[in-house]
């Protein structure tokens, strides 16, 4: 299947999504002679559109492009996909400090492919940048970031 | 000239002054660096601002702004890689001067033609936006959802490639615009239950996701972690003549005119009035077969008109809250983030506020120059810096902008789904620019749509019977039905010029 015609029906799926809840909005009580629904319908309307548009289009033969990404830089994104879904986790339960560093840590390794960084002086870079993160946004700009759960436990 | 000694107080403060020297190195850097741009640096900053009182905060956005123009030439004299796309034309000509051993000269000319364009740029912007702003009062809800709507027609119409996929990134932008609570009564819609998203998502977890997290993605996924080596070259002196510079007076001024033209209508920009400021020097010169082959005409052809783009597109943005680009849609978010709204009422409410914004524009195109000038010899380690340090500062930093916009660990969630999107949608080919326009411009365009058919006697037929309103809508939708059509026309023309000449024949 050609990508554009795959896009096509992922996106006609979600217009259509979105013209069913659309419908199933709430009547407002405030609303004025164009309701709340009006908007989100032509949105999704313009949206199943374009969906068919794509899916129905001719295909220039000559335009073939390149591939987005090889396999290997499709397994760099999931990788780095995995490891910034875990930051939110690590985030909640184990606080800013450690969340920031063990992702720069795991962040510089990925992007030194040639390895060239020693483990030392990533670890280092990577307690420097979140210590003066850290007292920037906490003390100078008074911006509080979490201490993580598990010590707001410990601490009761 | 009333506000004059506040500006200048408010400017010259250590605090601030400090803010907008940071913000135009931090705009050069990221600007210099190819695969960063100044839209990037100032999506980065944002969370910094939140604590800050509007007018250092934005000073230090606008600042960034102009470096990150700015900067994109040094690049290309340098490495023949444009920093930003607004440099890729300077590149045709930058590269080859400095293969020919002329470095200095081409980010000289580089720096000079950048500051011209941006300086008086922003002066003419200045004097124009306050009268555009009177002007903009006295429009009604018609005509305001008109100009929205030219705004996003615009900038689909400019989808490369394929308009489909413009419009469906702008249908896209509305439909996450509608996400919360609706304008006017207040339903709440799509919210799926979530407390997170009665108040919509939020503006800094969608840019910041869009703009950032996608593009870490997309570069990791593609390997795009290091830069070509630097050329080696003695930095020393201006580079240029003053002959020079006054033999291209003509080129300058030309090239200053297509700059703020282009970057008063909405979805063209930096990028397209330099190809068209290129095109037009080369068309004038009397030696067109040096382009290509490091001309300085064109340098200072491209340079001054991608930075006059700056003042120009500043114009709709501070009298009718458009943005022109998506850098200035940015702006536009971090204003409304501060707590101002954008439009013809911000000059007329926050009059001091609105100058100070011109006076750091002002500001930083000076900063910029003596900047450049001073740290030109710094250049070349510049673009040494190392990719698998910076990005995960980048990506740390997006993460601490999100989740201090709300404080709620919800909006890092909403910052990796948009980042998702924002990577599935570059697999798709689909513009990330009219999504964003779309998304920012969706509750402004829906009030206006509510209200014009409110106000109305007869309804929606309002938009179509008021003049500027009806011209409006029509131009829109010319705009789009052309970019239709554009290919097919491009295709008949190539057909015709292709087929043998009957005439030719005959004889």
């Amino acid at each position: 299947m050609k990508k554009d015609r795959l896009v096509g029906m992922v996106l006609g799926i979600i217009s259509i999504a979105f013209l069913i809840m659309t419908y199933m909005l709430p009547k407002s009580k405030y609303s004025t002679a164009v309701g709340p629904e009006v908007f989100p319908y032509f949105a999704a309307g313009g949206l199943l559109l374009c969906a068919l548009g794509l899916i129905f289009q001719r295909e220039d033969p000559k335009k073939a492009k390149a591939p987005f990404l090889d396999k290997k830089g499709w397994l760099r994104v999931l990788r780095l996909g995995g490891l910034l879904a875990l930051f939110p986790v690590i985030f909640i339960f184990l606080g800013f400090i450690v969340a920031a560093f063990a992702l720069l840590f795991a962040m510089i390794r990925m992007f030194d492919a040639e390895r060239k960084v020693p483990l030392w002086k990533n670890a280092a870079v990577s307690g420097i940048i979140t210590v003066f993160l850290y007292g920037l946004f906490t003390y100078l700009l008074k911006i509080q970031l979490p201490q993580g759960a598990v010590l707001d436990f410990i601490k009761g | 000239m009333e506000y004059l000694s506040y500006v200048a107080a408010s400017l010259l403060s250590p605090g601030t002054f400090g803010l907008v020297f940071a913000g135009t190195v931090l705009g050069i850097i990221f600007g210099a660096i190819p695969g960063l741009t100044g839209a990037l640096a100032i999506v980065i900053l944002l969370p910094f601002t939140y604590a800050m009182p509007p007018e250092p905060g934005i000073a230090l956005l606008v600042a960034i702004y102009v470096g990150g123009i700015s900067g994109g030439f040094i690049a290309s004299a340098l490495i023949g890689i444009p920093g930003t796309p607004a440099s890729v034309a300077t590149t045709f000509e930058a590269w080859p001067l400095a293969k020919k051993g002329g470095v200095m000269k081409a980010l000289g000319i580089g720096m000079v033609a950048s500051f011209i364009g941006t300086f008086f740029s922003c002066l003419i912007a200045l004097f124009l936006s306050p009268v555009i702003a009177s002007f903009a009062v006295k429009l009604g809800p018609w005509e305001i959802f008109g100009l929205c709507f030219l705004a996003i027609s615009l900038i689909v119409s400019l989808s490369e490639g394929n308009v489909t996929k413009g419009l469906a990134a702008s249908a896209i932008g509305f439909l996450l615009g509608s996400v919360g609570a609706a304008p006017i009564c207040g339903t709440v819609r799509f919210s799926f239950g979530l407390q997170g998203l009665y108040s919509g998502i939020p503006l800094a977890a969608t840019m910041i996701g869009f703009f950032a997290v996608s593009q870490i993605l997309v570069d990791f996924g593609k390997g795009n972690t290091r830069l070509p080596e630097v050329t080696k070259a003695k930095l020393r002196g201006l580079g240029f003549t003053f002959r020079e510079m006054r033999e291209n007076t003509w080129n300058i001024l030309r090239s200053f005119g297509i700059g703020v033209g282009i970057g008063f209508l909405p979805g063209l920009g930096p990028g397209i009035s330099s190809f068209v400021a290129y095109a037009k020097a080369k068309s004038a010169s009397k030696h067109p077969e040096e382009y290509g082959k490091g001309t300085i005409e064109g340098i200072w052809a491209t340079e001054t008109a991608n930075n006059a783009t700056v003042g120009g597109a500043i114009i709709p943005m501070m009298s009718l809250g458009i943005p022109g680009d998506s850098t200035t849609a940015l702006l536009l978010g971090a204003l409304t983030i501060q707590g101002m709204t954008p439009g013809p009422l911000l000059m007329e409410n926050h009059p001091q506020f609105s100058y100070v914004l011109f006076g750091a524009l002002l500001l930083s195109a000076v900063l910029t120059l003596i900047l450049q000038f001073w740290g030109m010899r710094f250049f070349p380690k510049l673009l040494q810096i190392k990719f698998h340090f910076l990005m995960p500062v980048i990506m740390l930093i997006c993460f601490i902008g999100a989740y201090s916009d709300t404080n709620s660990m919800f909006t890092l969630v909403l910052l990796l789904v948009c980042g998702l999107i924002g990577f599935l949608l570059s697999w798709a080919d689909i513009p990330l620019t009219p999504l964003i326009l779309a998304y920012i411009l969706s509750p402004l365009l829906e009030t206006q749509l509510r209200r014009g058919v409110s106000y109305s006697r007869i309804g929606p037929w309002e938009f179509f019977t008021r003049p500027l309103s009806l011209a409006l809508l029509l131009i829109s939708v010319f705009s789009i039905v052309y970019a239709f059509l554009k290919p097919t026309l491009k295709r008949r023309k190539a057909a015709v010029a292709a087929s043998p000449n009957p005439r030719d024949g005959a004889r």
